[in-house]
């Protein structure tokens, strides 16, 4: 097997397989930011440059650019305005390859994007959203400012009070009814240490509710994991992206459930979005005996290389397992499920995966904008391509990739989307229980 | 102890994991949007821009570097190999001209130029409409509408009924996207992206917007080359509800010039596109008449956009001014960083006296043509009010074989009048859709305004 080049190596550490989208997006507002970066990127940024400068694309940009300069009758082409144009230009350009994994960020989403790196950023620990004209909170997170505070689900941001960083004292109360959820997060996140006030409105109570909070360094919790059925033994491990904290979250899980007595695993990936390529790796080591995880091709005809299962993984016996996936679940996800799938390890239960094979590199611009780029494609272990294919309007054509569950299981029309907890509606979860009760015995190790 | 903690930290969790996957699964249908909205960009805006101080936005960095720069990653990098250039050319310049989210500058690739061309030359090709991109407000929401500027003469689309200012909504059932239905969800009560009512409207509009075509689709789908009918829904002021139309696509060839003598008085001339094969006809058509009392029927006529000022729209229209009166300044143009440029005619020696008929669909050029023969050489305007387009509209060609129009300008009357939106108001009020071989009441209108004089 050949070994890495110190570049590929790197970025292979780098890859970003897909963007986890966090806010929320609503009719009036599209809010999103990146997720599942590695904390090292500074590092991994390559720089090759050789190719022409007068080159087609860069002329047509220039002459379109001076022509508006000269003739456009509208606001004056002002720096900032040249950089809206070129920023639109170049993603264009980024378009019109029919890749919807490949992007340009310019200085401000690179930053927010390398800020919540992992889920993780500093503030109180709300989740907001928007509630009507104004903003409430979605839920505390556990054992952040917010939540010890006593800041409830529902609660109505009525205003912020903003404090000098260094002196703690109050400087200015904003009121945030009405308000856009961009404008209140704004105000109510900041840097650890740093004191805000924040007044709400809960239901029920005859007044508003002021709280002092200190922000804090936030870390999101990425697993989650409880027994579905003591007598039986089954357990359920909800994997939520792939990120570095993701294979210690998971070892964690499985060794609490095995306190509790797990015989078999339901292995939840529905809904994943994926995450990090070493980190896939790392988790789908745990599920297959040998070979590897994944086969990678750079582009133009690239070698394929195969990343191969890591043993160190094997911290758990491997027991009877179903994997459930549905076709929200995406690239890492697929990587993991892939293996498994083709190594027989586990029963692939649910609806069709998404169908994202494709693997990005992320390079940092000179000004401080960032490139996402498809650089490479992945393939399952028995090399497998799950690339959906797009129409000309980058619509992926479901079901043209994606990774075939060996059991189908549609989802019932009266589970409430994505919520875990409403069990009994949850016919794909009811079908995996069923199916570990009637056949864990007979599932053999491979 | 340990029980309601974890409790606690579960439905936390849930809740998170709801929230997270949720803003997930729309991810897609983001791209979707933007895709048919041909606003060619994946939107992406930041949560809370400012949580995190922005880099530095007045640096000194040229953008034109990082444009070479990813450029160059594509080249090098891109997990495929990129065998077209132009579509990366096509593709940088339409969305930094979108942009400026302004309808009259746009890209054309070859040929939608080509196509553009032929229309200017007289050739339609599709239903042979003039369409036009119209910003309406509905309630707080921006629209963006199709609408006709004018039927072309003799066209399908004339023969169907379709007039000016009629607002093209369906094609074959698909609704034209004049913006993002999702918006409308506003209005219902709740927001909580868990209500499942909520959720089903939001697939709904979502339905729609993937179902519904963009303007350059529905564009080129209403001047393609076809012969196959297409159904067509319009919404037209007065009309209480919608109308249908079927029809079949077919090229049209229009005759720019109509010479007619009425009497042995007053002539009819009718110049429907201002062009260089209209300059010849009318200017010899004048040349060799001795009537001195003309009917100037400019309804349907659109204007359109400059590709110089010698020839072409607005040496036509300029023309058109010389030959009739002894006009010298036509009007004038505000060009960027409101410099008034005025708009000079070669300058005629002829005295004619003009009734000019308008409507609804003579537009841009051909109002500033109306104006100035109202405001200077006495002509009496008669028909319906004009379609109020002053865009100063400049084609401009770009080395690989595509074109951009660009708005460059606004149009002013002789007068000094901007009349954006509000269009000329006629002297004489006649209800008028386009000229009528028989029984033609606006034409009848003119005659007596001349006769009388």
């Amino acid at each position: 097997m050949k070994l890495y080049n110190k570049t590929t190596s790197l970025r292979v550490g780098l890859f970003v397989l897909i963007p986890m989208a966090l806010g929320f997006l609503m009719p009036n507002r599209v809010l999103r930011l990146w997720n599942g970066l590695s904390h090292t990127l500074d590092s991994a940024l390559v720089g090759r440059a050789n190719a022409q400068s007068d080159d087609g694309p860069y002329a047509a940009y220039t002459e379109a650019l001076q022509e508006i300069k000269k003739e456009y009758y509208g606001d004056p082409i002002d720096a900032k305005k040249n950089k809206e144009l070129t920023f639109a230009a170049i993603r264009g350009m980024l378009y019109s390859l029919n890749d919807p994994f490949t992007s340009f960020l310019d200085p401000e989403e690179w930053q927010q994007m390398r800020q919540t790196t992992s889920g993780e950023f500093e503030g109180i620990g709300a989740v907001l959203e928007p509630f009507g004209k104004d903003v409430r909170v979605k839920n505390p997170l556990p054992d952040t400012p917010a939540f010890k505070a006593g800041i409830k689900s529902g609660d109505i941001i009525m205003s912020v009070g903003t404090h000098n960083p260094s002196t703690g004292k109050l400087t200015k109360t904003t009121t945030t009814l009405g308000k856009d959820i961009n404008d209140v997060v704004k105000l109510i996140k900041g840097p650890r240490g740093t004191i805000v006030t924040i007044t709400v409105i809960r239901k029920g109570a005859n007044q508003p509710l002021t709280f002092l909070l200190k922000r804090a360094h936030i870390e999101p919790p990425i697993v989650r994991y409880w027994m579905e059925d003591k007598k039986a033994g089954i357990g359920h491990i909800l994997l939520n992206e792939f990120n570095e904290k993701s294979d210690k979250q998971l070892d964690k899980a499985w060794t609490e459930l095995e306190k509790q007595g797990m015989k078999s695993l339901i292995f939840d990936l529905r809904y994943n979005p994926g995450g990090l390529l070493n980190v896939a790796v790392d988790i789908g080591s745990r599920f297959i005996d040998s070979g590897p995880v994944v086969i990678i091709q750079e582009g133009r005809g690239g070698v394929r290389q195969g990343l191969k299962m890591r043993p160190g993984q094997h911290t758990h016996d491997r027991i009877p397992m179903v994997v459930l996936a549905n076709e929200n679940s995406a690239s890492a996800s697929e990587i993991v499920a892939g293996a498994i799938k083709d190594n027989e390890t586990g029963i692939l239960m649910g609806e069709h995966t998404f169908g994202k094979g494709l693997v990005q590199t992320l390079f940092e611009l000179h000004d401080g904008s960032a490139l996402r780029l498809t650089t490479a494609k992945y393939f399952t272990p028995k090399g497998n391509d799950i690339s959906n294919k797009y129409d000309e309007d980058h619509r992926p054509l479901f079901g043209t990739g994606g990774i075939k569950p060996d059991i189908e299981v549609k989802q019932s029309e009266d589970w409430s989307d994505q919520n875990f907890d409403d069990k009994k509606n949850d016919t794909q979860l009811q079908a995996a229980i069923e199916y570990l009760r009637a056949n864990a015995q007979t599932m053999s190790r491979k | 102890m340990v029980r309601p903690f974890k409790l606690a930290f579960v439905s936390l969790l849930l809740a998170l994991v709801a929230w997270a996957s949720f803003a997930g699964g729309q991810r897609l249908r983001q791209y979707t949007v933007g895709a048919i909205e041909q606003t060619g960009t994946p939107i992406l805006r930041n949560l809370g821009a400012g949580l995190i101080r922005a880099a530095d936005t007045t640096d000194d960095n040229d953008p034109a570097e990082t444009f070479q720069e990813v450029l160059r990653y594509v080249k090098s990098d891109y997990v495929d190999r990129i065998n077209d250039d132009l579509k990366l050319s096509s593709g940088a310049v339409k969305t930094m001209l979108q942009s400026l989210d302004d309808p009259r500058t746009r890209f054309m690739d070859s040929v939608q130029k080509q196509q553009f061309t032929d229309q200017m030359n007289g050739k339609f090709t599709g239903i042979g409409t003039i369409l036009t991109v119209v910003k309406q407000k509905k309630g707080e929401i921006d629209q963006r509408r199709l609408a006709v500027a004018s039927p072309v003469p003799g066209s399908p689309a004339e023969k169907a009924g379709i007039r000016p200012g009629d607002f093209i909504t369906e094609i074959d059932g698909h609704w034209v996207i004049a913006y993002d239905p999702r918006l409308d969800l506003d209005r219902l009560h709740t927001k909580d992206p868990n209500n499942k009512q909520y959720r089903q409207a939001w697939k709904d509009a979502t339905k729609r917007l993937t179902d519904g075509l963009g303007l350059q689709k529905a564009m080129d789908q209403l001047t393609g080359n076809t012969s196959k009918p297409l159904a067509i829904t319009v919404e037209r002021s007065g009309s209480p509800t919608p109308l249908k139309f079927s029809i079949i696509p077919a090229t049209t060839i229009l005759n720019p010039v109509q010479f007619v003598p009425l009497n042995n008085r007053i002539a009819y001339l009718r110049v429907t596109q201002f062009n260089d094969e209209a300059t010849t006809a009318f200017t010899s058509a004048l040349k060799k008449d001795t009537r001195r009392l003309v009917v100037l029927d400019l309804r349907d006529n659109a204007g359109g956009a400059v590709v110089s000022v010698q020839g072409g729209v607005y040496g036509s229209a300029l023309q058109l001014i010389s030959s009739l009166s002894k006009i010298a300044q036509a009007g004038s143009i505000l060009r960027k960083g409101n410099v008034q440029t005025p708009v000079s005619a070669p300058g005629g020696q002829s005295t004619y006296r003009l009734a000019v008929l308008v409507n609804k669909g003579t537009s841009n050029i051909a109002e500033l043509v109306a104006a100035a023969l109202h405001d200077k050489a006495g002509a009496k305007l008669i028909g319906d009010g004009t379609f109020g387009d002053s865009t100063f509209q400049k084609l401009i060609p770009l080395r690989d074989g595509s074109a951009m129009t660009i708005r460059a300008g606004k149009i002013l009357t002789a007068s000094g009048v901007d009349f954006t939106g509000k269009g000329l108001k006629p002297d004489v009020v006649v209800p008028t859709g386009g000229p009528k071989s028989n029984g033609d009441i606006a034409v009848e209108r003119a005659l007596s305004a001349l006769s009388g004089s």
